[in-house]
């Protein structure tokens, strides 16, 4: 009785809190609004008030896996007012088919009013495929099934199978499939069972196409080890390269690298050719790619170094610098300045710094702009957006930050770019007064460089010779001196005069070069001038002496008559 | 005989006349071709004058040559930094072909520093001191002369060094658009394009090609010789 009394109650309870409904919302809502193609994701349908159906949205471009629905009901009684709320959910698994940009709904309920109540709409970005990675094989004929090698460590694949003991791979990042415009990362490893290699020589770098590229090859071959498949490998990187892909190419080809090895040891080595295939990485075009023509692949943001500049008499000329940081494409990222008649932007200096990361391609750009103002008054510069697509975000714009610009002044020159132009690209007779002319040449190369390096040179060199002179001038002397001291000793202890005699013609012909013996008296005056008239007189004294057999006095004073010559001509000397 | 000889002298005076009609006459007669051929001349015989430099970028620019225009205008300004007609000139060459010039290019490079005195100034001193010693052998002249030496000899190396780094970085105009290669040969692929009047950093050359960075988005490639031309920097 109490059971019939309660369910009595409970229908009565239901019949009045929908009475007391007047109204109804629904709702469309995902886990995730960016997926992987062929990824499962859930996307809900909250259906709440008083309705009394539900028109659930059409999903063309997914898969449904599974559908679930929950419902709940409440009645609340608030200030004496009761309402009740009513809640569907209907649960989607959805399966992504193709990449892109899709939206999903409306959904609506019909009330019980007879209106229609419609939902919003929800957009999913479905990016590349987790089943179909790019082949690393260009041949396909040959290696078409196997999994790629966009894993370092990944299975052997067909074409590294002919040679399981040693082979090259080439492994892309990343490693699903690749937007245009998206960077990519090829790197070369070469691969060998323990104790194969002996020697790797040089070998053929692949070229690449359709991209711009950076190289890096590694100086030294840096072994690692590591297991396929249960069988352990030495492995080493050899090249590494950044390539982003042109604009509109729908793949980037690679030819082969081909390496020589040298396999056994010292009596016993073969040569080996590796290679890899060649490569084909297709391309995928951006989402929507109809609808942002100048969008690029990756995930930026733009910052500006100042955020106002004034232009007066101290500073005429304004240098602004936009740096773009980031990851994706950044060589094809630009900045552009709106034109405005108030100001003169020059092109600007771009320095780009970027490079391979754990997050891709990384790094910064910046535009370096400079500013003249050409008509007084506050502008300001503003930039064109950047449409950048990546996996994680799909589309977003990215925003120039806008510089304001008081322009107090201009410059002579830059009163107005049309009378700028009309003044230029006149012939000019002469230069302008007061410029300067700088050398072509280098200074090194110039005369006055030369001359001022030639003066201390001369002078060093000069000083140098005078030095050498002095010391063999000093030498001479001293020698000189040796001998005229031997030569005294020796006419001082000659015994007889015929000694006297020949140790006085040897010490003159030796000191001073006067050869007396078997020349002619007139011969020697023309020779040697008058002078020699006194030693010769003082030899026939010498003579006349030894035929006279004098004694040992005279002996002596003819010893100190020779000693003085000596001295007398060294002095002449 | 007479006629013969009044004939060969009114030639040989035409001749004369028409030789020696100016860059600046033929220009104002719109022979562009005429008036370049004459300012080069003047130009090579000027040793590379600025004005005659900024004359060929004018006259390069009446006859379409817009990528050769701006490579005479970077060649006067560097000789003449401060010729602000050429800078202008630059400029709005520049604007027009949407290509950046460096800032570096338009002005010559400053050689004249302190290393480079202190090594005039060393030598000076180092060879003074050798000199009194040749006639004054005193130990102080020879212990002074180690230091001076040594810096002598250090500020030579680090201007070396200095002078091969800056003649190291070579600059080029591109004159004409041309496609970028992968190697240097024409069956090669092209990797990118080289925009008329854009400023490139010549890498090395094989043969009749240049191996080229471009200044503007940093791809490296190969052109041919006659696309481009170097620029001669000027030294102050």
């Amino acid at each position: 009785m109490t059971s019939k009394l309660s369910k009595i109650l409970m229908l009565l309870v239901f019949l009045l809190a929908s009475f007391a409904l007047y109204g109804g919302t629904v709702t469309l809502s995902t886990d995730r609004s960016t997926v992987m193609a062929g990824e499962v994701f859930r996307f809900i349908l909250t259906a709440e008030g008083s309705f009394d159906s539900i028109n659930e949205p059409v999903f063309k471009d997914f898969t449904v896996e599974n559908r679930s629905e929950s419902q709940s009901s409440s009645i609340s009684i608030i200030n004496g007012r009761m309402e009740s709320k009513k809640t569907v959910n209907y649960i989607y698994h959805l399966r992504a088919e193709k990449a892109g940009v899709f939206k999903i709904g409306p959904a609506s309920v019909k009330l019980q009013s007879g209106k229609t109540a419609d939902s919003n709409i929800v957009s999913v970005t479905v990016t590349g495929s987790l089943t179909s990675p790019p082949s690393s094989h260009g041949d396909d004929s040959v290696d078409s099934s196997v999994p790629t090698t966009n894993s370092l460590l990944a299975p052997l694949t067909n074409w590294e199978k002919k040679t399981p003991d040693y082979f090259l791979r080439a492994v892309v990042k990343p490693s699903g499939e690749v937007y245009e415009g998206e960077p990519l990362v090829v790197k070369y490893y070469l691969f060998a069972k323990p104790g194969i290699i002996s020697d790797i020589s040089s070998y053929k770098s692949p070229s690449f196409e359709n991209c711009w590229k950076d190289e890096k090859v590694e100086s030294r071959f840096k072994v690692e080890r590591g297991a396929i498949e249960g069988a352990v490998y030495d492995y080493g990187l050899l090249a590494t390269y950044t390539l982003i892909p042109q604009k509109g190419a729908d793949s980037v080809t690679a030819t082969q690298m081909i390496l020589d090895v040298t396999t056994g040891s010292f009596f016993n080595t073969r040569r080996h050719t590796l290679s890899t295939p060649a490569l084909r990485i297709p391309l995928n075009p951006l989402p929507e790619k109809e609808n942002r023509p100048d969008g690029l692949f990756g995930s930026v943001t733009v910052s500006a170094d100042r955020q106002s500049i004034k232009l007066d008499r101290d500073n005429l000329l304004e240098t602004v610098t936009y740096t773009i940081s980031g990851c994706g494409n950044l060589n094809s990222a630009e900045i552009t300045l709106e034109e405005d008649p108030a100001l003169l932007m020059f092109s600007p200096e771009i320095d780009l710094t970027a490079g391979d990361t754990q997050n891709g391609y990384c790094g910064h750009k910046k535009y370096k702009f400079m500013i003249k103002g050409l008509r007084k008054g506050k502008t300001a510069l503003n930039g064109r957006a950047l449409s950048f697509f990546s996996r994680e975000k799909g589309w977003e714009k990215v925003e120039v930050p806008q510089i304001q610009v008081d322009i107090k002044e201009v410059s002579a020159l830059a009163d107005s770019s049309t009378e700028r132009n009309a003044r230029s690209f006149e012939l000019l007779k002469e230069l302008p007064a007061g410029i300067k002319k700088y050398e072509i040449s280098p200074l090194v190369e110039r005369t006055w460089f030369k001359i001022a390096m030639g003066i201390p040179f001369l002078v060093t060199v000069l000083s140098f010779m005078i030095w050498i002179l002095k010391s063999v001038m000093k030498k001479r002397a001293g020698s000189y001196q040796t001998k005229l001291t031997k030569w005294k000793t020796e006419i001082s202890s000659s015994a007889t005069m015929n000694e006297l005699l020949n140790n006085f013609y040897d010490a003159l012909k030796e000191l001073f070069g006067i050869e007396l013996r078997g020349e002619r008296k007139q011969n020697l005056k023309r020779k040697y001038g008058e002078s020699i008239e006194d030693v010769l007189g003082f030899i026939k004294e010498i003579e006349h002496s030894s035929y006279g057999a004098k004694d040992d006095a005279d002996l002596s004073d003819f010893k100190l008559k020779a000693l003085a010559f000596l001295n007398f001509r060294g002095h002449k000397k | 005989m007479k006629k013969l000889m009044f004939l060969i002298i009114f030639i040989a005076a035409f001749l004369n006349i028409y030789a020696t009609e100016d860059g600046f006459s033929l220009y104002l007669k719109k022979d562009y071709k005429g008036a370049y051929s004459s300012f080069k001349k003047e130009f090579v015989e000027s040793k590379g004058d600025p004005l005659y430099s900024y004359n060929l970028g004018v006259t390069s620019n009446a006859m379409g040559k817009k990528g050769t225009a701006v490579y005479f205008y970077v060649q006067a300004l560097q000789r003449s930094p401060e010729f602000s007609e050429a800078k202008n000139n630059l400029e709005i060459l520049s604007k027009e072909l949407n290509v950046t010039i460096p800032k570096a290019l338009t002005e010559p490079i400053h050689a004249v520093d302190y290393i480079l005195i202190i090594f005039l100034v060393s030598t000076y001193i180092f060879s003074i001191l050798l000199s009194v010693l040749c006639f004054y052998p005193d130990w102080r002249i020879k212990t002074a002369l180690l230091p001076v030496f040594l810096i002598m000899a250090v500020s030579a190396v680090m201007y070396f060094m200095k002078y091969e780094e800056e003649s190291r970085v070579s600059w080029g105009v591109v004159v004409t658009a041309e496609q970028l290669k992968s190697g240097p040969d024409e069956s090669l692929s092209d990797i990118g394009k080289l925009k008329e009047g854009e400023i490139i950093n010549i890498v090395s050359s094989s043969g009749s090609w240049y191996k080229v960075k471009s200044f503007q988005d940093n791809v490296e490639g190969w052109v041919k010789l006659g696309s481009v031309r170097a620029v001669m920097r000027g030294h102050i």
